[in-house]
C-alpha cells in the first residue's frame, strides 16, 4: 500500500481514502487481530459454568478431519469457545437485546418443537416460556405415571409442580403469551383412579403467599418446597410439620442458576439459597452409589455454579435417604426429577426409608426394585415443564 | 466459511490478505485462488472437487470458444454445450429432489436421492455461464491463464452469494487490478457495515419472522408482524452479505457491482426488482431477456419472454414450488406494470406508489418464505383478517420485537444512510464519534455472533 504515499488527494481528490473509512478499518483489524493472537496465545478454557459443558479445546488436525470437514466444524467451536471475554460479550448482547426492548431471550423457533428461552420478569425474576405441548411426551408421561399404582399395586401420590411463570403472571412482560400449566393437571385429575391421587400445589405456590421460586433458576426456592411438602403429605394422611419447626439456614448470596445461563447479565441479582434444618435435629443418612453420607447437603456445591445441587447432590439414578430416628419403618418410593431434591429434607422427617429413584437416569425395572425393598407407597414428584419435555414414560412399563 | 464467523474474522481474512499483500504481483491470482479453494472446502471439503471441474471444464469451453470467433456457428455450439453443462450441473445438485418428489407425488415411487447442494453453486455456474457468453460476444477476450480463470470463477469474495459478477465487468479486474488504500479501507467500512446489517438487524428480524412461521393460526397482528419482519430480514440479510462481499472484494483490490439500492424505496414493482438483487436481474437481462427479443417485440412476445424469465427467477431461487410460485406472482405484477398498472400508478399521489410497491414486495415474500402453501394461505387471509383461529400473540410480539421492526424500517430506507453519509462529511467530531459508533457496533456484533455461535445466511442456501 506504500506505493500510495506520493499520490497524495491532490491529484485525485475523489478517490482519496477518508480518514474514517481507514479509521474503522484499523478498528476491524485490531479487533480481529487482537482476538486471534488471544485464542491462539492466551490459556485455553476447558470449562463453561454457564453452559454446564466441556469447552472446544485446539482442534487437531488429521487428514480425516480435514476431508470430513470436522476440523472445520471443531475449528469453529474453538474460536467462539476460546473468544477473549467471551462471558462480557454474552452479557453485552443481553444488555443490547434489553435496551432495544426485548423482553424474551434465548427462544429457538427454527426448531419443532420450539424452545421458548426466557422471560425478563419485574423484581429481578427470570422465567421459563411456557409453550403449548405439541410433542405428546406429556401424555406419555402422564398416562404411565397413572398406571403405575394399578401395576405396582400401592398407592401413589402424583404432584405436578407448576412452574414460576405459571404461578407469577402478573411478573410476566406486557402481553406475554404463556402455556396454562392448568392444563396438566387437569389431565391428572380427570384421569386419576383407583390408589392414584393428585396432589394440587397451585394454589400455595401463588404469588400472593409468597416468593416461592428463584429468580435466575427454574426450580422452587426453600419455602416452595416446604409449600409442596406440607400439600403433599397432607394428601398422604399425614400431619406436616409447621414452617417454624425448622430453620432456613442462608447458605448463599450469590446463586445464579439455569435461568441465568440463558440471558447472561452481570447486573442481575443473584439469588439467595436457604438450607432448611429441623430445630431438632434428626440423624439423617443418604446412601448413593455405594457410599452413604451424613445430612442432605453437599455444601461444597456452594462453591461451584451449580449451587441446586448442595440438595442431595445433584440427580443419582437412585439413592436411599434414611432417617434413623423415625421408627416408624416407613418405607416410600419417590420418583422425581429436581425439584425433589429440596422437598426431601422435609420429607425425611416422616420416613424411615426414602427411595428415591430419577427415572431419567434409572434403566432397571422399578416394579422390582419396589418388590425387592417392601416399599408401601409412592409419591412423584415432577415439575410439569419436565413432563412435557422428558419422555420417562418406558421406564415405567411393567 | 461464511463471512459473519469469528474463524472467518480473527483467522482467515487477516491471515488472506497478509498472504494476498506479501506474494509478488505475478503470484497474486494464485494465492487468492489458492485461499478461495480453502474458503470453499472449510464446510463440504468434497465438493471442492466439483468446483474444480466446473472451472476446468468452462476454461476449456472459453479457449474453444474464442478458438472458433470467427466461425460463430462452431463459436454457438460452443457455448450450448458449456450453458448445457452448467445447467446439467446446477439443475442435478438442485432440482433432481424436487423433480423426483413431483413425480413421487403424481403416482410414482422413485426414491428421493439425498444430494447436498453445494455452496453457491447457483451464483457460480451463473458467472460460468456469463463467462461463456461474453466470450462469444466479444466482450472480453477468454482467459488463457487457467490461474487467472480459476481466481474469477472461485473468488471467496462472491463464490458464496454472489454479487453475480459478470465476466465482461472481471476480466479488466482479473488481469490488471490496482490495490489501494482507498479501496482496502472502503472495503473494510462495507465489510462493516454489512455484518452490522446482518448481525444486529437480519439475525433479530428472523427471530420475529420464524416465531410466525411457527404458528399454525396467526392472527392478524402476528401475520403483519410476521410478514413485515420477513420482508426486512431477507433484505438485511442478504443486502448485509452483499456489503460484505463487495467489501471484503474491495481489500483485495476489487471493485464488485452492487447488488441493492434501497429497494424498499421503490415506487413500483418493477423499479423493486431494478433495486433489489441487482446483478441478478442484470444477469437475466443480459443472458435471457435480451436474447430472447426484450422489450422490441409485440405484446404477446413481450408477455412471454417476461414471464420465461421470472419463472426461472423464481425457481432459481430455491428447489421447491413456492419459489415458482413466487416467480411467476412477480411475473404477473411486472406484466401488468408493462401493461396498464404503470398508468395507473402514475396518477396515484407518490405515497400509495410506494405503499403499492412496498405491500408488492412483501406479500411475495410470503410466497418465497412458506414452502407450506397452505401455511401461505392461512398467513394471507390473516392478513385481510381471516383468522377464524388466530391466536391472540400478535401484542407481545409488537411488544418485544416493536422497536427493532421500527429500526429495521429505517434503515432499510434511504433517509437514515443519507444522513449517516451527512453526519460523516460534518467535521472531524462527527468523524470521531462516527468512528467510535462502528467500534461499538462492532463489540456488539462479535457479542451476538458469540450468542448465537452458528447463523447460517439464508441465501447460502440456494
Amino acid at each position: 500500500m506504500s506505493h500510495l504515499n506520493g499520490k497524495k488527494a491532490m491529484h485525485w481528490p475523489k478517490t482519496s481514502c477518508r480518514p474514517e473509512d481507514l479509521a474503522v478499518t484499523i478498528v476491524l483489524f485490531l479487533a480481529a487481530i487482537a482476538g486471534g493472537l488471544y485464542i491462539l496465545l492466551a490459556p485455553k478454557q476447558t470449562f463453561s459454568e454457564n453452559e454446564n459443558r466441556v469447552l472446544q479445546g485446539a482442534p487437531e488436525i488429521t487428514l480425516e478431519a480435514l476431508l470430513k470437514g470436522s476440523f472445520a466444524d471443531e475449528t469453529e467451536s474453538f474460536v467462539n469457545d476460546q473468544f477473549p471475554l467471551r462471558t462480557e460479550f454474552l452479557c453485552l448482547n443481553t444488555l443490547s437485546q434489553k435496551a432495544v426492548g426485548r423482553r424474551d431471550l434465548g427462544g429457538n423457533y427454527a426448531v419443532t418443537p420450539a424452545e421458548g428461552g426466557v422471560y425478563f420478569g419485574a423484581k429481578g425474576h427470570i422465567y421459563e416460556v411456557l409453550l403449548e405441548n405439541e410433542s405428546g411426551i406429556f401424555q406419555k408421561n402422564a398416562q404411565a405415571l397413572l398406571n403405575f399404582s394399578e401395576n405396582a399395586g400401592i398407592p401413589l401420590w402424583i404432584m405436578p409442580v407448576p412452574s414460576g411463570s405459571q404461578e407469577q403472571k402478573e411478573n410476566l412482560p406486557l402481553l406475554a403469551e404463556n402455556h396454562d400449566q392448568r392444563e396438566e393437571l387437569e389431565y391428572f385429575q380427570e384421569n386419576a383412579a383407583g390408589e392414584t391421587y393428585i396432589v394440587d400445589t397451585f394454589d400455595v405456590l401463588g404469588s400472593w403467599n409468597g416468593d416461592f421460586y428463584y429468580k435466575t433458576d427454574h426450580h422452587w426456592n426453600s419455602f416452595g418446597a416446604y409449600e409442596g411438602y406440607k400439600q403433599l403429605v397432607s394428601e398422604m394422611g399425614l400431619q406436616p410439620l409447621p414452617k417454624d419447626a425448622f430453620t432456613f439456614r442462608l447458605a448463599s448470596t450469590n446463586f445464579l442458576g439455569t435461568l441465568y445461563s440463558k440471558a447472561v447479565d452481570f447486573t442481575q441479582q443473584p439469588d439467595e439459597i436457604y438450607l432448611p434444618q429441623l430445630k431438632t435435629p434428626q440423624n439423617i443418612v443418604q446412601s448413593v452409589g455405594g457410599e452413604e453420607r451424613e445430612g442432605l447437603y453437599w455444601e461444597e456445591y456452594l462453591q461451584k455454579k451449580d449451587q441446586y445441587s448442595t440438595f442431595l447432590g445433584g440427580n443419582h439414578s437412585v439413592e436411599v435417604v434414611k432417617n434413623l430416628d423415625q421408627t416408624n419403618g416407613k418405607k416410600i418410593l419417590l420418583l422425581k426429577d429436581s425439584y425433589a431434591n429440596s422437598l426431601v429434607p422435609f420429607l425425611c422427617t416422616h420416613f424411615s426409608e426414602i427411595h428415591i429413584i430419577d427415572l431419567r437416569y434409572y434403566s432397571q425395572n422399578v416394579y422390582e426394585y419396589i418388590q425387592e425393598n417392601d416399599i408401601t407407597s409412592a409419591a412423584a414428584v415432577y415439575s410439569i415443564k419436565q413432563l412435557c419435555d422428558v419422555d420417562i414414560s418406558n421406564k415405567l412399563f411393567s | 466459511m461464511s463471512f459473519n464467523n469469528l474463524t472467518f474474522l480473527c483467522f482467515f481474512l487477516p491471515i488472506s490478505l497478509a498472504a494476498y499483500y506479501l506474494v509478488p504481483r505475478k503470484g497474486k491470482n494464485l494465492c487468492l485462488f489458492l485461499f478461495s479453494l480453502v474458503f470453499y472446502a472449510w464446510g463440504v471439503p468434497s465438493h471442492v472437487l466439483l468446483l474444480l471441474t466446473v472451472i476446468l471444464v468452462d476454461y476449456l469451453c472459453g479457449l474453444v470458444i474464442s478458438r472458433f470467433s470467427e466461425s460463430p456457428g462452431k463459436g454457438k455450439a460452443a457455448v450450448a454445450v458449456n450453458v448445457l453443462l452448467n445447467i446439467g450441473i446446477l439443475g442435478y445438485f438442485k432440482y433432481t429432489g424436487l423433480l423426483v418428489t413431483t413425480l413421487n407425488a403424481a403416482g410414482l415411487s422413485l426414491p428421493v436421492p439425498e444430494i447436498a447442494l453445494p455452496l453457491g453453486i447457483s451464483f457460480y455456474t451463473f458467472q460460468s455461464i456469463s463467462y461463456a457468453v461474453d466470450v462469444y460476444r466479444k466482450k472480453a477476450p477468454a482467459m488463457i491463464n487457467f490461474i487467472s480463470f480459476a481466481s474469477y470463477i472461485s473468488c471467496f469474495a462472491n463464490i458464496v452469494s454472489g454479487p453475480i459478477a459478470r465476466y465482461e465487468l472481471m476480466y479488466p479486474q482479473i488481469t490488471g487490478r490496482q490495490e489501494t488504500l482507498e479501496k482496502f479501507a472502503r472495503g473494510g467500512r462495507r465489510f462493516l457495515t454489512g455484518l452490522f446489517k446482518k448481525m444486529l438487524i437480519a439475525n433479530t428480524m428472523a427471530e420475529l419472522a420464524q416465531r410466525v412461521q411457527y404458528m399454525d393460526a396467526p392472527s392478524t397482528l402476528a401475520a403483519w408482524l410476521g410478514m413485515l419482519a420477513f420482508t426486512f430480514q431477507i433484505y438485511f440479510d442478504f443486502s448485509g452479505y452483499s456489503d460484505m462481499a463487495i467489501g471484503v472484494g474491495g481489500m483485495f483490490g476489487f471493485e464488485l457491482p452492487e447488488n441493492f439500492d434501497h429497494p424498499y424505496a421503490s415506487r413500483s414493482f418493477a423499479e423493486f426488482w431494478r433495486r433489489w438483487h441487482m446483478t441478478l436481474g442484470r444477469w437475466f437481462r443480459d443472458y435471457v431477456y435480451i436474447p430472447l427479443g426484450g422489450n422490441r417485440v409485440g405484446k404477446l412476445k413481450l408477455i412471454r419472454n417476461t414471464a420465461v424469465v421470472w419463472v426461472l427467477t423464481g425457481i432459481w431461487h430455491g428447489a421447491s414450488w413456492n419459489f415458482a410460485l413466487w416467480g411467476v406472482y412477480c411475473g404477473i405484477l411486472i406484466i401488468c406494470e408493462k401493461l396498464f398498472l404503470q398508468k395507473v400508478l402514475d396518477k396515484l399521489p407518490v405515497f400509495f406508489q410506494w405503499l403499492y410497491a412496498f405491500l408488492a414486495a412483501a406479500v411475495g415474500w410470503v410466497f418465497f418464505s412458506y414452502t407450506d402453501l397452505g401455511k401461505a394461505g392461512t398467513l394471507l387471509a390473516a392478513l385481510v383478517g381471516i383468522a377464524p383461529n388466530g391466536a391472540d400473540s400478535g401484542g407481545y410480539l409488537l411488544v418485544t420485537f416493536g422497536p427493532m421492526l421500527v429500526v429495521a424500517a429505517l434503515f432499510s430506507s434511504p433517509l437514515v444512510s443519507d444522513f449517516i453519509k451527512k453526519v460523516r462529511e460534518f467535521g472531524a467530531i462527527a468523524k470521531i464519534l462516527w468512528t467510535v459508533a462502528c467500534g461499538v457496533l462492532l463489540l456488539l456484533s462479535i457479542g451476538a455472533m458469540l450468542s448465537n455461535a452458528y447463523t447460517p445466511f439464508l441465501y447460502a442456501n440456494f
